[in-house]
This record gives C-alpha cells, sequence and structure tokens, in this order.
C-alpha cells in the first residue's frame, strides 16, 4: 500500500496537527457549552477533562492498530484483510459513508449558523453550490492542499478567537463555578458523552495515517494537538461558565460568539458578525480532510477515482442541503451523527485493536510453528 | 478530440448554471441609507397591551440631525414591530439598538417578555443599555428629542458607570442577573428635573417586576460591593471632637475591593463582607489638617465607621424589599451542595451580615 | 550542507575548467610564429577591438624578427602597461573576471600573463533603474544588451562560480538567453529544471524575458506572477548569492528570478539597506497595505451592504450622510470608482511622464470632486478606493502591485453577494490557490506552507545580518552559510575604557 504513495505527496509528521485540529474543531466550538450543561450543570469542565483521556486512549488504541502491521497501514485495506472481501467492502463502505455523512453535517450545520447569524431570508442555493465548488478545488489539490487549509486556518482563525474571548476578563464571575462538584456521577458522564461529539474527526487518522512520512513520528503530535483542543475547549467553558449564569447559558445558545461580542474595537462594533464569516475558513477546511479521507477511502476500497466520487458526494450535499429545512430536521441529522460517531469512536475503534491483538498474537504463534 | 470537446460543452453548461444561480443570490440586503435604524426603544404599559416608542434618526443633511418618533400600541410586544413597520417607508432594523426604556407602570408589571424578546434577536448587541424611567418611557426620550442625539441616554448611562456612582450594568450584566440563580436586577433610574432628564440611582427589581429604587448615594456602596470602583463619590458627614454642627465633605473612590466570606450557609445564612477602598479626600472642613498624620488616620477610622454603618444600612433595606442586587444568594449557592432558591428567599429576611471596612486616603490633591 | 561556498582554486586548470561551464568564457590558441600561445578570457568582460589591436597584432608583428622564449618577452611586446606575470591563482582569479585576458605559453602552464583588456563601453548611456525606484541604494538597471547585463553582473559576483549558460531561442528571433547561476550554490536540479522548461519552448520571437516566464510558470491560470522580474542589479545579485536562477533574453532589461516565493514580492532591496528595524517596519507596512489594498473596498461594502451592526455609533452618521444622495446601491458606486481609477493607472501608464502627472491631478482631485458632489459616490468611499490604490503601489515588484488590483474585482462581487461571509470566501478561494501554487516545483507560499521556521525570520520582518547568514532552505542551496556571522559582541565605548 505505502508504495503507491509518491514522496512529493506526503507531509511531514508534525503536519497532522492541521488537519487533525480543523476536522475536530467545527462550528460545536462556538455552542457547545449550552449543550454540556444539560446534564453536569455547571460541573460539566469535569466532563472535558474526562472525554479528553478517554480519546487519548483512543488516539494510543489507532496508532496501535495503524502500525501494526506493515502492509496495510489504513482502515481500509485492513478491513479487508480482517473481514474477507465481502464483509470488508461492507464495512468499508460503511466506513466512507460515515466521513461522508460527517462533512455533511458539518456543511449544514455551518449554513444553519449562517442562516440564523447572517441570512435569515437569502435563497441558501447559489451559496451551497459556490462553496461546493471551493471545496471540490480545494480537495482536488490532494492531501497537502488540504494539509495547506488547516494551516491557514490556524494562522487565521485562532489568533482572532483568543484575545477577544480575554477581552471578557471584566465580566466575570468566578463564583459561578462553585460548588465544585454537585453533580452525581452519572450526570458527569453524560455529559462527557455529550462532549464526545466535539471530538469527532480524530478518527480521520485512520485512512490519511500512510501519507505521513514515517508516521511513527506524528503519534507525539496527534496527541499533542488533542491536548491543545481539551485545553481549548476547557478554557473556552470555563470562561463561559464564569461569563454566564447557569440559568442565562440555558438560554444563550451561542455562548462563544456571546462573549465575542461584548468586546468592540474603535472602528467595528459587533465582532461577532465578523466572525461567524471568519470561521468560514475552519468549516472548510474541516469539510475538505473529511471529503478528502472519503473520497480516499472510495478509491483504495472500490477503485473509484477520487474525481469522480468527490463529485457525487458534493452534488449530494448541495442537493440534500437544499431539501432539508428546518430546525428539528437538522438537530435530528446531527444527533444521529453523534450517536453513530459515538459507537464508531468507542466500539469500532476497540474492536479493530482486538482483532489486530489477536492477528498479531496468531501471526506469532505461526511463526513460531513453522519452523517445528 | 471530441471527448475533451465534451467536457468543455459540460464546463460551459456548468458555468451558466453557476453564473444564473449567482444572479438569483441578491437578498437579505440591509443598504445602510434605505433602513430605519432604530437607536433608543421605550416600553409601557397601554390600557390594552403595551404601547412602544422608536426613537429614529432622520439624517437628512450634515449637523441638522432630526430626530423621529413613532409611537405603536399593540396587544404584546411581538406585535410591536410589524404594527411599527406600517408607519415607515423604509424597513426598520435593530442592530443598532443602544437603549431601551421601561416606563414605571411597564417595569412594575414585569419585563420577562421584553427581556427575552431583547436576548433572541441576534441583532440586538449585549452592550445595550437598559433603563427604568419614574414615568412613563415616552416621556423621558420626549425629552430627549431636543437633544438631537439618538444615543443620548445610553451615554449618559456609560458616562456615570465610567465616572460616575454606578455600577456597571448593560444587556449582558441584567441577562446575568435575571438568570442567574441568588441574584436580581438591577437598572438606572430616571427622572426629570427642571425640564433636563437625570439619573435618579438604581431601581431594584424583584424577578422581573420593579420592588424598589434606591439613591445614587445607595448606588454607589453596590458599586463598591460588585465591582472595583476606580470612580465615585460620596458626601460623608463629619464631626469633629469639639463641634456642635456636623459638616460634610466630599469622597472619591480611587479603587476598592470586598471580600464576601460565608460564615454558615444558615439558614439563616451569615455572610461576613470585607472591603478595602482607597480614597481621595481633597474638600474638607477647614478645621481638619489633612497634613496631619493623626487627623488622617482619624478622619480614616471614621469614614470606615460610616461606611460600615451605611453598607449595613443598604443591606437591611434589600432585606426589606426582598431584593438581592449584591447576590447574596449566589454567594451562599456557591458554598452549598444542594440549593433551593425558595428556600434561600424565606429566610433571606434573617441574613445576617458583619461588615468591615478598611479605608486609606491616597491622595488629598495638592 | 553547513559549508560555506568555496571559491580558491587548486591551479590554474582548475579555475579553467569552471570557467569554462560559462558561455562567455573562451580560451584559444594563437600562433605566433611558430608557437602557440594559449589565451583566455570572458568574452563579455574585455573589449575585444583592444585585444586585437593591441595585443595580438603586436605580439604576431615583433614575432616576425625575434623569437618569443618566454613569458618575459611577452610583457615586453606587449603595447600595454598593466601586464603581469604570475602563478598565483587567487592573483589570476581576481584579474581574469575583471577583464583581464590570460596568456599561457603552454595550455598547463602554471605561469601565466595577465594583460588588462578590460572593456569601459558598452553600458547604456542612461542605465538607471525606471521602475523599481529606490531611495537609498544604488539604481544601477539592466539595459536591453545582454553582454552588457552579463558585465554588470560580473562587476559584483566576482568569482568564476558565476556561470552563465546560453541557449538560442525563438524560431525566427534566435534570441540568446542566458541562464545564470552561481556554481555550488545553487540546486542543480532548479538549473536542470529551468533549461528543460526553457528547452521545451517552441516560440516564433523572444520579445522580452515575460514572454519566457509565461512560458516557464507552472500554472497559467493564475493572476500571481511566478517569477520575479526585476531590472534592479541589486535585486538579481541577491537572488543568485542566495541560490536562485537568473534567466535574461537579449533585448531585454529584465531578469526572471526562478524560483520565487510569494514573499520575495514584497520584499524590496531597500530593506537591506536601512537598519534593521527600519527595514522591517517598512516591510509590514508593505504588507499591511498589500491586505488592506485587497479587502478595503470588499469591505466598505459588505458593511454598507449587509452588515450595518457593525459600523460603530460614531462613524454610522458620517456614513449615513455620505451616502444619502446615492442613488446606487454599494456593489455600483465601488465598482464605478475602481474602475475609474484603473482608467487613470491605464491611460498613466502609457502617457509621457510629465503628463501622466497632470493626469493623475486632474483624475484623482477633479473627478473624485465631482463624482461626490454629483452624489455618484459617497465621499468616504473616495477615500477608501484613493488609499488603497496607494497602497497597491506600495508593492516592489510592479506584476504582483497589478495582481493585486486585479483581485480586488472578484472580492468586491462577492462581498456584495454574501457579505462578510462573500468576502472570506474569496480569501478561501485565494488561499487554496496560493497553497497550490508552485514555482518551478518549489512551493509558492514556501516559509509558511510547507512551514520552514528558519527560513521565516527573512520574510515579515528583515532581522538584523548577524541572522542572515544562512540562505533560504527551501531553495535547497549546495552551500547553506553565506558568511560568518558577526559574534554578539558590545561595540566599545570610550566611556568604559579607561
Amino acid at each position: 500500500m505505502r508504495n503507491e504513495i509518491s514522496e512529493e505527496y506526503m507531509v511531514s509528521p508534525y503536519l497532522i496537527i492541521f488537519p487533525l485540529y480543523v476536522s475536530i474543531v467545527g462550528v460545536g466550538i462556538l455552542n457547545y457549552q449550552s449543550k454540556l450543561i444539560q446534564h453536569a450543570g455547571y460541573n460539566a469542565w469535569i466532563s472535558v477533562i474526562l472525554t479528553g483521556i478517554s480519546i487519548h486512549v483512543i488516539l494510543w488504541m489507532i496508532y496501535k492498530i495503524l502500525s501494526s502491521n506493515r502492509n496495510d497501514q489504513e482502515i481500509i485495506s485492513l478491513n479487508h484483510t480482517l473481514f474477507g472481501k465481502f464483509l470488508g467492502n461492507f464495512v468499508n463502505l460503511a466506513v466512507v459513508l460515515y466521513f461522508v455523512y460527517g462533512a455533511f453535517v458539518k456543511f449544514k450545520v455551518y449554513i444553519e449558523m449562517v442562516q440564523i447569524w447572517l441570512f435569515p431570508r437569502m435563497n441558501i442555493l447559489p451559496l451551497t453550490i459556490i462553496i461546493a465548488l471551493l471545496i471540490y478545488y480545494a480537495v482536488s489539490g490532494g492531501f497537502r492542499s488540504v494539509t495547506a487549509i488547516g494551516v491557514w486556518t490556524i494562522l487565521i482563525s485562532l489568533p482572532s478567537v483568543i484575545p477577544q474571548v480575554l477581552l471578557t476578563l471584566p465580566f466575570l464571575h468566578p463564583l459561578n463555578l462553585l460548588p465544585l462538584l454537585n453533580h452525581s456521577a452519572t450526570d458527569i458522564l453524560l455529559s462527557s458523552k455529550t462532549m464526545v461529539f466535539q471530538y469527532l474527526g480524530l478518527e480521520t487518522i485512520l485512512l490519511f495515517y500512510p501519507f505521513i512520512k514515517t508516521p511513527a513520528k506524528s503519534q507525539k503530535w496527534a496527541h499533542i494537538i488533542v491536548i491543545f483542543v481539551t485545553f481549548l475547549y476547557l478554557v473556552l467553558l470555563i470562561l463561559a461558565f464564569m461569563f454566564l449564569s447557569e440559568g442565562q447559558l440555558r438560554h444563550c445558545i451561542w455562548a462563544t460568539l456571546a462573549m465575542i461580542s461584548i468586546f468592540e474595537v474603535p472602528l467595528l462594533q459587533s465582532l461577532e458578525y465578523f466572525f461567524v464569516s471568519l470561521w468560514f475558513i475552519n468549516i472548510i477546511a474541516g469539510i475538505s480532510v473529511y471529503l478528502w479521507v472519503a473520497c480516499r477511502g472510495m478509491k483504495t476500497a472500490f477503485r473509484i477515482g477520487q474525481r469522480p466520487s468527490l463529485i457525487v458526494f458534493l452534488i449530494a450535499a448541495v442537493t440534500l442541503n437544499y431539501f432539508i429545512k428546518d430546525h428539528g430536521r437538522i438537530e435530528w441529522i446531527s444527533e444521529l451523527y453523534g450517536t453513530v460517531g459515538f459507537y464508531f469512536i468507542y466500539a469500532y475503534i476497540p474492536f479493530m485493536f482486538v482483532c489486530v491483538l489477536i492477528r498479531k498474537r496468531l501471526a506469532f504463534h505461526f511463526e513460531e510453528r513453522k519452523p517445528a | 478530440m471530441r471527448e475533451k470537446a465534451g467536457i468543455m460543452d459540460m464546463r460551459k453548461a456548468f458555468l451558466i448554471i453557476v453564473l444564473s444561480t449567482l444572479i438569483t443570490a441578491c437578498g437579505d440586503q440591509n443598504i445602510v441609507n434605505n433602513i430605519k435604524l432604530i437607536q433608543t426603544v421605550g416600553y409601557d404599559a397601554a390600557r390594552n397591551g403595551i404601547q412602544s416608542a422608536a426613537l429614529i434618526t432622520n439624517y437628512e443633511e450634515v449637523g441638522k440631525t432630526k430626530l423621529e418618533f413613532f409611537v405603536t400600541e399593540s396587544n404584546s410586544m411581538y406585535d410591536s414591530m410589524p404594527r411599527l413597520n406600517t408607519k415607515l417607508d423604509f424597513p426598520i432594523e435593530y442592530g443598532q439598538l443602544r437603549m431601551a426604556l421601561f416606563g414605571e407602570t411597564f417595569a412594575r408589571k414585569g419585563i420577562e417578555t421584553a427581556i427575552t424578546s431583547l436576548i433572541r434577536d441576534p441583532k440586538i448587541s449585549l452592550r445595550t443599555h437598559l433603563g427604568v424611567a419614574d414615568r412613563d418611557a415616552l416621556e423621558i426620550l420626549n425629552v430627549t428629542e431636543n437633544k438631537r442625539d439618538p444615543y443620548f441616554l445610553f451615554d449618559m448611562i456609560k458616562q456615570n458607570i465610567r465616572s460616575g456612582n454606578f455600577p456597571l450594568t448593560n444587556l449582558h450584566v441584567t441577562f446575568f442577573n435575571f438568570f442567574g440563580e441568588g441574584r436580581d436586577v438591577f437598572l438606572p433610574y430616571f427622572t426629570v428635573e427642571h425640564g433636563e432628564i437625570k439619573i435618579d440611582g438604581l431601581a431594584l427589581f424583584k424577578g422581573d417586576k420593579f420592588k424598589t429604587k434606591i439613591s445614587i448615594r445607595e448606588a454607589f456602596l453596590l458599586k463598591m460591593l460588585l465591582e472595583n470602583s476606580k470612580n465615585g463619590s460620596i458626601m460623608v458627614p463629619v464631626r469633629g471632637p469639639n463641634q456642635n454642627r456636623g459638616d460634610y465633605f466630599l469622597m472619591n473612590s480611587i479603587g476598592s475591593k470586598s471580600t464576601f466570606k460565608v460564615i454558615s450557609i444558615g439558614p439563616p445564612a451569615c455572610v461576613s463582607i470585607h472591603l478595602k477602598l482607597d480614597a481621595q479626600v481633597r474638600d474638607v472642613p477647614k478645621w481638619i489638617n489633612l497634613a496631619s498624620k493623626d487627623q488622617r488616620v482619624w478622619l480614616e477610622k471614621m469614614m470606615e465607621a460610616y461606611f460600615e454603618k451605611e453598607i449595613q444600612k443598604f443591606v437591611s433595606l434589600c432585606k426589606r424589599n426582598n431584593v438581592d442586587p449584591v447576590g447574596f444568594g449566589d454567594l451562599i449557592r456557591s458554598r452549598s451542595y444542594k440549593w433551593d432558591d425558595r428556600d434561600f428567599q424565606d429566610h433571606y429576611e434573617a441574613l445576617k451580615t458583619t461588615v468591615s471596612v478598611n479605608v486609606t486616603i491616597v491622595q488629598t490633591g495638592r | 550542507m553547513m559549508n560555506k561556498l568555496k571559491t580558491d582554486f587548486k591551479d590554474i586548470d582548475q579555475l579553467k575548467n569552471l570557467s569554462g561551464q560559462s558561455s562567455d568564457f573562451t580560451t584559444s590558441q594563437i600562433s605566433i610564429a611558430d608557437q602557440q600561445v594559449s589565451i583566455s578570457y570572458f568574452k563579455t568582460l574585455i573589449d575585444e577591438n583592444l585585444l586585437q589591436s593591441n595585443v595580438i597584432l603586436p605580439v604576431q608583428n615583433r614575432a616576425l624578427d625575434s623569437e618569443l622564449r618566454k613569458l618575459e618577452d611577452l610583457k615586453a611586446w606587449i603595447p600595454i602597461d598593466d601586464v603581469e606575470i604570475t602563478d598565483q591563482v587567487n592573483d589570476i582569479q581576481a584579474k581574469l573576471l575583471k577583464g583581464y585576458v590570460i596568456a599561457q605559453l603552454d595550455q598547463h602552464d602554471r605561469k601565466c600573463a595577465l594583460v588588462n583588456v578590460a572593456s569601459k563601453e558598452g553600458l547604456r548611456k542612461n542605465n538607471d533603474t525606471e521602475n523599481e525606484f529606490s531611495v537609498v541604494g544604488p539604481k544601477v538597471g539592466f539595459v536591453e544588451d545582454l553582454d552588457t547585463n552579463i558585465r554588470l553582473l560580473r562587476a559584483q559576483i566576482n568569482i568564476p562560480n558565476l556561470i552563465v549558460k546560453e541557449v538560442t531561442m525563438g524560431s525566427a528571433s534566435k534570441t540568446r538567453v542566458a541562464i545564470i547561476y552561481i556554481d555550488g550554490v545553487t540546486n542543480e536540479k532548479i538549473v536542470q529544471t529551468a533549461e528543460q522548461r526553457l528547452n521545451q519552448i517552441d516560440y516564433d520571437i523572444i520579445w522580452d524575458t515575460s514572454v519566457l516566464d509565461q512560458f516557464i510558470s507552472d500554472n497559467s491560470f493564475t493572476p500571481f506572477p511566478l517569477f520575479v522580474t526585476t531590472e534592479r542589479r541589486d535585486r538579481v545579485v541577491f537572488g543568485l548569492i542566495s541560490g536562485q536562477v537568473a534567466i535574461i533574453s537579449d533585448g531585454s532589461p529584465y531578469f526572471v528570478m526562478a524560483p520565487s516565493t510569494l514573499f520575495q514580492f514584497f520584499i524590496s532591496p531597500e530593506d537591506y539597506y536601512l537598519s534593521w528595524l527600519l527595514g522591517s517596519f517598512f516591510r509590514l507596512i508593505r504588507i499591511f497595505g498589500v491586505v488592506f489594498s485587497l479587502f478595503a473596498t470588499s469591505m466598505y461594502i459588505a458593511i454598507t451592504t449587509f452588515h450595518y451592526e457593525v459600523i460603530p455609533r460614531d462613524l454610522l452618521e458620517p456614513l449615513i450622510y455620505s451616502r444619502k444622495n446615492v442613488p446606487f446601491p454599494p456593489l455600483i458606486e465601488v465598482l464605478f470608482l475602481e474602475i475609474t481609477i484603473e482608467f487613470l493607472r491605464e491611460a498613466g501608464a502609457r502617457l509621457p511622464t510629465k503628463i501622466g502627472q497632470t493626469l493623475g491631478i486632474v483624475g484623482g482631485i477633479i473627478i473624485g470632486q465631482a463624482t461626490v458632489q454629483a452624489g455618484l459616490t459617497s465621499n468616504i468611499l473616495v477615500i477608501i478606493v484613493a488609499f488603497s490604490a496607494l497602497a497597491s503601489f506600495a508593492t516592489p515588484i510592479y506584476k504582483m502591485s497589478n495582481t493585486i488590483r486585479f483581485l480586488r474585482f472578484p472580492l468586491i462581487v462577492l462581498s456584495a453577494l454574501w457579505g462578510g461571509l462573500g468576502m472570506f470566501i474569496g480569501i478561501v478561494f485565494l488561499l487554496v490557490h496560493i497553497t497550490r501554487l508552485t514555482s518551478l516545483g518549489v512551493p509558492y507560499i514556501v516559509p509558511i506552507y510547507p512551514l520552514r521556521v528558519q527560513d521565516l525570520k527573512d520574510s515579515f520582518i528583515r532581522p538584523s545580518f548577524q541572522f542572515l547568514n544562512h540562505r533560504m532552505r527551501f531553495l535547497k542551496p549546495h552551500s547553506l552559510i553565506r558568511y560568518k556571522p558577526e559574534p554578539v559582541k558590545r561595540k566599545k565605548n570610550d566611556f568604559h575604557d579607561k
């Protein structure tokens, strides 16, 4: 498998922090606070830490799975080897569709945000077509171009978020965080489960792993970015908790944007509008990684060219987006994605991990027997 | 070759589709000179429903800004905007709203519908100020008409927060207090004096209902309890050891820090308040010599005693009216694992507070 | 690869071998009586008439009646003062590149005579830079003659490692095209790619290097110039010494520097002539100017058409007043003014300098004033458009400033469609586009992506020279170090000397 990818399409190990960051962080970072407090209230910051730790375990498993065998360095061919041709193809189709679904959810949720904040009355079809074209252009540049958008995203979006959020300082009420533990463990775990949705996207590494030069070295970076994202979520969560009272946060869905909107510069006010637009680059980068991964999966699994499958995916996304309009259904779609993603991460990956372990054991066994 | 031409045709067709969709894309435009920007709004209770007054600037010519007034009556809050639209030549927009004023009767009936409708509109800035009038909001707004400044009230509040006795308030702080457990809303309170608008203290709310009003002096006490008061002034009475007539002197706050300590979470709860205040004292009666250290220490001691007494008085005023602008409830909540708002309310009257104040005279002027 | 470039030679043979790689280096045998004398020189550096009339002819005449036995004889025979006999290879190297001719009795002699026949003529009367002006620093520009240009280069890069390779191109024009690089610095892969691309061109007449530029560029569907084109000598020399390849065709005063990155278009040689603090500041100003020029008008459209809520209240009044009487939507208003500025620029470029200035005043002041008074545009927009036009001309490379002016229009249309979001759609398109571009196979935005932290030093700012001693790593130069950095030390102060 590895020999197929030429050196010029590969990226250095440290660069994986960019596609990972953009595929993990999406619209969710602007409003996850209000979802998180439904169970654990203002103790939910513990849930973020818990989920972060579990994600590290999953990441470790992913690296174990991928580095187990020199020939199967991504999940598609591993499925083939483990489950045979027919079942393997079935699983692969599911995996590919899962990523396409994820890209669509990112797309739809952002479009909805645009409709809420910017253009409540606009005909959204032309906008989606332009965005689809843009995604096509980005993804067809290959993995390096997808990574590059990630670099731009981090360069542009992070410096513009952090200072703005820090300007909420005069409005903070640290008292809100107290008492430290007044929710049951079940509540906190339930919130942790909600939080998993914010970490989906990590699994894209299952497919782009072979595109990393000396992939083993990238594990350190993958963990670093997960730590960073956890830290970011934690900081934004705690700031939002101190900025908004609990009852207020239940009313205020876009907590991160609320924090940004309190800040004014001399030339512009209401910067949250600028920020909703700016977040576009993050979304595009995330969708590009997802779709690139899906197309790559189509290519390795079914030998279908990346371009045709990309075009089909994009047309499907634009059409679906056109027909799904009401908020309830969008909510349902993203919740379903959350559930599927939860099982993908906490059931499928550990299962694969166990399979790989068993296979390794068996192979070891065989080799031991052979000389005898 | 033919295949290539086919691809080119496809591309052309695609381009045409894209271009034609682009033409239909325009919409949702709010060209800045083709909309009516509501800048200040007032809500009053009317006989059957609500009377809302919108202040819109008519930018006709440079230097000749004219304020336009639109009053609409409707059955509910939500209906006021469509009704207003029937009176205007351009669509109205709320994106530059900076001030919402409630009439006294409206505020006594409850401002929840108004507040929730403000929070739901993403266009309304969280820096918008709210206020309560001691009469109909319409009357106060009428006074601002000849000021030719649609943001007169907004600037007035802002100025008083920055360099006066007012604690920080705006839409965000109001939301925070309104939805937060164990705290109550307070808003600037307006009145008219000699045909001019005047801020006459703070209106304290219980839930969404206007309960009572406190003076500017008490607003300063609240400011010191809530935040670092870098400004604000208060007249402190003083009586010398061999003086039979009381005098007053002016004290400016340079900085303050309040710390609350929960002694017991009760019920009844007990809270100790410690206030550290850096003050500037300039205009003192002649018989006080600020240059002497002894006199300064004496003055500090006297101010401490005065503030301790005043804060206790202010707290008991809050307790009497069952309002909690300081957030004692929140304080107790943060220390107790099981907290019930109603339970706290029942014992609020019995809340015990001990106050200790530490004043340092930092500046005495030239 | 941490070594410095080596420029010293073991013996004269080695020197001649390396120099022989350049196509303007000639070695020939002339017969003087029955003796063969080998002479070598750089064609572009010497005056060939002088060589014929003052060296070869007198020597040949004298050889008729006396015999040439040793080099000293040559020195006596040549009627030029500046003749020197030496076997010091460093000396030979230095003189060779100043326009001396090497004469040896035998091709492999260590000892040789150096004859000064350096050319002094050939420069165009006025070879000041015309389009890339700078206040500080030399104003030497190139002219339309290839040999002169190479001589100008050799005057500053005085080592034989400067290799000039000539190819003939253009089926009808048979133009000489030179590929110039420094042996031992430039990665030969870059040279090979450049040569290969040039050789693949089949075109009839090469008018200018800019034509070649388009033929060898990696992507023709881009508004961005992929190679720096310059007429400044210092810029070319700087490019060569950092490991780029320079390409020029005969008859063009412009060099193409390849591969180029986006940042190099915003670097002015002046940055290096000023103190690093000032240099960095002006470079940042320039980059800010580009950003401002790209986005200012589309911001105006986005804000006035869609996002009125971001206007601060103090600006609300002037903005509404200024737009009050404008009958068009902001898009038409902006297009009208932008196109006016384009007319002015285009007309100004075609007219003689003095009329051009008058035109600028007429256009800038009269038209601006009149449109505002007629209520066709708002005066705030006039200010914004004028500012962004000004900012776009702060870019040192003219081609890049054209690109920036061009890119404004799609951004304007996008922001008229979708406001701030449209602007960001445009920005993302641009970002994806520039990340996909390559220049001779080197990524266009290189110190940023792929990230090269070491190369980022000389991108947004111009650091002090003690940090600039490395060549850019993305060019994969053969020797990485340009010079030994001065160790950081306090300059001695009179106060501290006892």
